[in-house]
This record gives C-alpha cells, structure tokens and sequence, in this order.
C-alpha cells in the first residue's frame, strides 16, 4: 500500500500502524521483554512460512469439516480427533524447523555462538512449543463447548493432548536430523505414526495400556473411573511418554552436537 | 591475545589427511592462509571455529586449549565461513538481533553493537530490508557484520572476497586491513591479491601440507629475477607457453603478451624482459613446479 499523503490518515495504513506500536512498545516496555518479543516474533516468522500457513489451513478445514461431517458429539469421538490435530500440529509445526540450517547452511551461524546444542534447541523449539499449544486451542475450546464435555475430563485431554505435542515436536525433529527437507520429513513422521499406530492397536502386547502412546484416558474398560487402579494408569502412561520424549530430546541433542554431519 | 597451533593434524573418516602437522603462531594483526581449492584451509578454519574436531594436535588462545574451554573460546572468536545461508525473510536487522540473542547479547548492549556494526559495514540504508533482496556484496557485508557483532578478539575469515566485483573486494579489504590494527585476523583464499595487500605474515597449504610460513615479501623474492614478460605473435603462442610457466597472457593488436616465470638458472634468450614479481608469480610457481617439495621457513 502507497503511503497515503495525509500524515493524520498515514497512521491507519498497515505499516503505519506497525510503525506507531513498534515506537510504542520501544518506549513502554523494559528492554527484556522487548527482546522477548522482538525474538518471539522473528521465530514465528521463520516458523510460518507460506507452506506450512497452506497446510494448517488445509488441516483446519479438513477437521472442522470431518467434525461436522461425522456429527461428533461424543467425548471419545471428541478425544480421538483432537489427539490426530495435536499430531498434525506438531508435525506441521516442527518438519520445517530445522531445513533451513540444513539446506541454507544458517546451522554453523547458530551453533558457533552458543555454549551447547541445548540452548539451540531450546532457543528454537520454545516459540514453536508454544505455537503447537496456542493453535490446538481453537480446537479444543470447540470441542469443549459443543460436545459438552466435563471439566475434569477436558482438562485431562489437555494434560494428553501437551505432552503428545512435546512428544511429536521432539520425533519430528528426530526425523528431520536424517532427512534434510521439510515434506520428506512429514510424511515419514506420519507414516512412521500410523504404521506404530496400527501394530500396537493389534499385536496383543502385555500391559499395553501402560505404555500405550494413543490411550484413551476414559474407556469402557475402566468403568471405576476415578479408582487408584485408573489413577496408575493415567500416571504411568503419562509418565512413559514423558521419558520417551526426553529420550528423543537426548537423542536429537545428541544428533545435533555431530556439527561434522550437519555442516558437511 | 595470540593463537597458537601445535602439531595439528585432522584425518577423515575415508582416510583424507585434510589438515597434517600444522603449526602456526600469530598475534594481532592479519594473517593469510593460502592454498589451491582443496589445500585444507576450510578444514584448518572449521577446527578452529570448532565445528570440528582435530585427529590429533592442539590450538591455544592465550595459553589455554581451545578445546577444553569451547564457551570461553566461543565469546573472542568471530567467524565467517566459506558456505553460509541466511533466512532469506528476515531483515538485516532481524537477522542480527537474532544472532545476537542467540550469542547471549541483549538489551541495549545488543542494539548499540548492531547500530555499530551496520555503520562500519556501511549498512544502516539496508538494514529493515529483507536479506533474500541482497546482492552478493550487501550479502557478505551482512555475515561480515555477524562475525562482528560481539566484539571478536579472533576474526576467522573464510574466502570473503569470492565472487566480489573489484570495489567490493577492496572494500573488504581495507576493512579487513582496520580490523587487524584491534585483534587477531585469520584469513583464508586462494586470491593470492587479498593476501599480499592485506597480510603481513602468510601461511601456503598444499594437500594438507604447509609449505611456507612467513612474510609475503620474503616469499616473493624466491621468484624475483625469473619473471619475465615477452611479446609473441598469436601463431606462436601455443608453443611459447607449452614450454614455460605461464602466469598471466594479455592481448595486444600484434600479439599476445606472456607473463612467465623460468626456474633458475633456466634463462634464455626467448625469455624476454624481466619485470618486478609479484605474490601471484611466486605463488604460481610454487604451486605449479613445487608442490613435491621439502616445507621450507620464511627466509
């Protein structure tokens, strides 16, 4: 847009208005966080590319569609969907995250600057963590008012639903250490997913439930909810995933110290 | 503030000696390495930045191993490698505040060093545009900014001027001249020109090997007196320079006019005039006839 020629009027273009909030927020904010958001917003506009926008606006539509198209209005139907969202979310979100240093060689411009891979990793996962979270909201807050599920059980699903995006982030990252592009990386973490997905529901494994990545916290099975026997399985499985995703963590941190690869 | 390298010796796993017994003591100032494509100086340099580790050897700073303190040694050292990329939406500005957090600067430390470094570099027109609309110079001005952008102690450089058109070149290389006069700069090409109007001290890598260390000007004496110019007609220049080695060819309306340099004591009556010599002679002479030979010390 031309800048328009009235200074007054000026204001309410786009970029004057960006212009006014930036020198607002310069003069109003402590230095730390405006470095804090000056960082969140540089990482999520390395995060949002054109590509990955096109496929969460595909997923949304797919969802809101298959929702609507399904008529779900039960809690398991309702929990189902949204665990496959916190997967596409987290796949989405993180199969591109590390493309550029690959392709684009930025990687030896980061990690030559600090202390460990840790710091890089967080550096870079934290503002997509929190995006992966941020974006399930809509869904979740949806799927809460219409199907009308309990408190106590939503927020369970969230519990379920967060540390499957930690868990998901982290073995997409795992993925994309071996292969360099965005899509490739994807559609491994998807295939990878429903192959373990299909195999587990199955293969008549002992104390499934226990460590069993796609539980469902509320089935029929356990019809004494509520009961210590329910409490244990809820906390082992959670406990579980949590482990297995911190040993993706060590795994990918482990990846990324070979700069030898990386850089190659 | 100094570097020392020792016995530094770098092996690849497909049994490649990229990098064998180096060894090199430089303090402020700036400092060439130069070597044919493939001589080892990237390898040198990612050792150094340590993105790899060495076979065997050491490299101090101030006296203390590089190695075992890599954060300590992170906060002096400034780097600019060969191959580098940029996220091509950010903004010049994006992109250093960025790497600049990344580096634990912040605040306004961060924004007084970024305002320094575009004014150095000549940046602060360009630095709200994005990077992807760079042209090459503007590019390498920016990855020259980042290596600055903490206040180095040690500035490693690797192959800056590549692909520069000449005005760029000299630009970078007076600043490279400046910066040499506050902190270590170690400089890495195969543009013989950026190491003999910037270097007071170079270092020649053949396959690994380092051949010469020691002023420019010392290295270009091996070859003063054997340089010679000769004006051939363009019928007879195949077979003039098939027999010699050929630094330079210039064509002029009624020839072709060959720049060569003769080893001693090979002089002959086709030679020609003999001219000053310059580091790219003694360079190309070395290189090309010496490569089998002995490491020999600065005279």
């Amino acid at each position: 847009m031309p800048p328009l020629e009235n200074e007054r009027l000026s204001v309410l273009s786009p970029a004057g208005l960006k212009m006014r909030l930036v020198g607002l927020a310069e003069r109003r904010l402590p230095v730390r966080w405006l470095d804090e958001i000056i960082h969140f917003v540089v990482q999520t506009r390395l995060l949002f590319s054109r590509f990955v926008l096109l496929l969460l606006a595909a997923m949304f539509f797919f969802f809101t569609w298959a929702t609507i198209e399904q008529q779900t209005f039960k809690e398991e139907n309702a929990f189902g969907l949204l665990l496959l969202q916190t997967i596409g979310l987290a796949v989405i979100l993180h199969m591109g995250l590390w493309e550029s240093e690959r392709e684009e060689r930025t990687f030896e411009f980061l990690v030559m600057r600090v202390p460990n891979v840790h710091s890089l990793i967080w550096f870079k996962l934290r503002v997509s963590l929190i995006w992966t979270v941020v974006l399930l909201g809509p869904f979740f807050l949806g799927f809460v008012w219409f199907v009308s599920i309990p408190f106590g059980h939503a927020l369970l699903f969230l519990l379920f639903c967060s540390t499957h995006a930690v868990f998901f982030s982290l073995f997409t990252c795992i993925v994309a250490s071996f292969v360099h592009r965005a899509l490739p990386t994807g559609i491994i973490v998807v295939i990878a997913t429903s192959m373990y997905a299909g195999f587990s529901e199955n293969a008549p494994l002992p104390y499934r439930d226990y460590y069993w990545t796609f539980l469902y916290p509320f089935s029929e099975a356990y019809s004494s909810w509520g009961t210590f026997d329910w409490v244990r399985l809820i906390v082992v499985n959670r406990l579980v995933e949590v482990l297995e995703a911190l040993g993706f963590y060590a795994w990918f941190a482990r990846r990324l110290s070979k700069t030898e690869k990386w850089i190659g | 503030m100094g570097l020392s390298i020792r016995n530094l010796c770098k092996t690849y796993q497909d049994g490649n000696e990229a990098v064998v017994d180096f060894n090199w003591e430089i303090e402020r100032g700036v400092y060439g390495l130069l070597g044919p494509n493939g001589a080892g100086k990237s390898t040198l340099l990612e050792i150094l930045s340590l993105n790899l580790m060495p076979t065997s050897g050491t490299v101090l700073w101030e006296g203390w191993d590089i190695q075992k303190r890599p954060t300590a040694f992170r906060r002096v050292l400034g780097y600019l490698p060969q191959a580098y990329g940029f996220y091509p939406e950010l903004t010049a500005r994006q992109m250093l505040d960025y790497l600049g957090r990344l580096h634990g600067l912040g605040g306004r430390r961060l924004r007084k060093r970024m305002a320094d470094v575009f004014e150095i570099l000549n940046m602060t027109e360009v630095r709200n545009r994005k990077i992807k609309t760079f042209s090459g110079g503007t590019r390498q001005r920016l990855a020259i900014a980042q290596a600055l952008l903490h206040e180095p102690q040690l500035l490693v450089i690797d192959e800056p001027t590549t692909g520069l058109d000449p005005s760029e070149r000299v630009f970078f290389r007076n600043l490279l001249f400046d910066l040499g006069k506050s902190c270590v700069v170690l400089l890495s090409t195969h543009i013989v020109k950026d190491v003999e109007f910037t270097c007071h001290e170079m270092t020649l890598l053949c396959g690994g090997v380092q051949r010469y260390t020691g002023h420019p000007v010392s290295f270009v004496q091996r070859v003063e007196g054997r340089v010679f110019e000769k004006e051939v007609a363009v019928a007879d220049f195949e077979a003039y320079s098939r027999e010699r080695c050929v630094i330079a060819i210039q064509e002029k309306p009624d020839g072709i006019v060959v720049r060569h340099v003769v080893r001693p004591g090979e002089r002959d009556s086709e030679s020609g005039d003999p001219v000053r010599a310059n580091l790219e002679d003694a360079y190309v002479d070395f290189v090309g006839e010496r490569q089998e030979e002995e490491p020999v010390a600065a005279a």
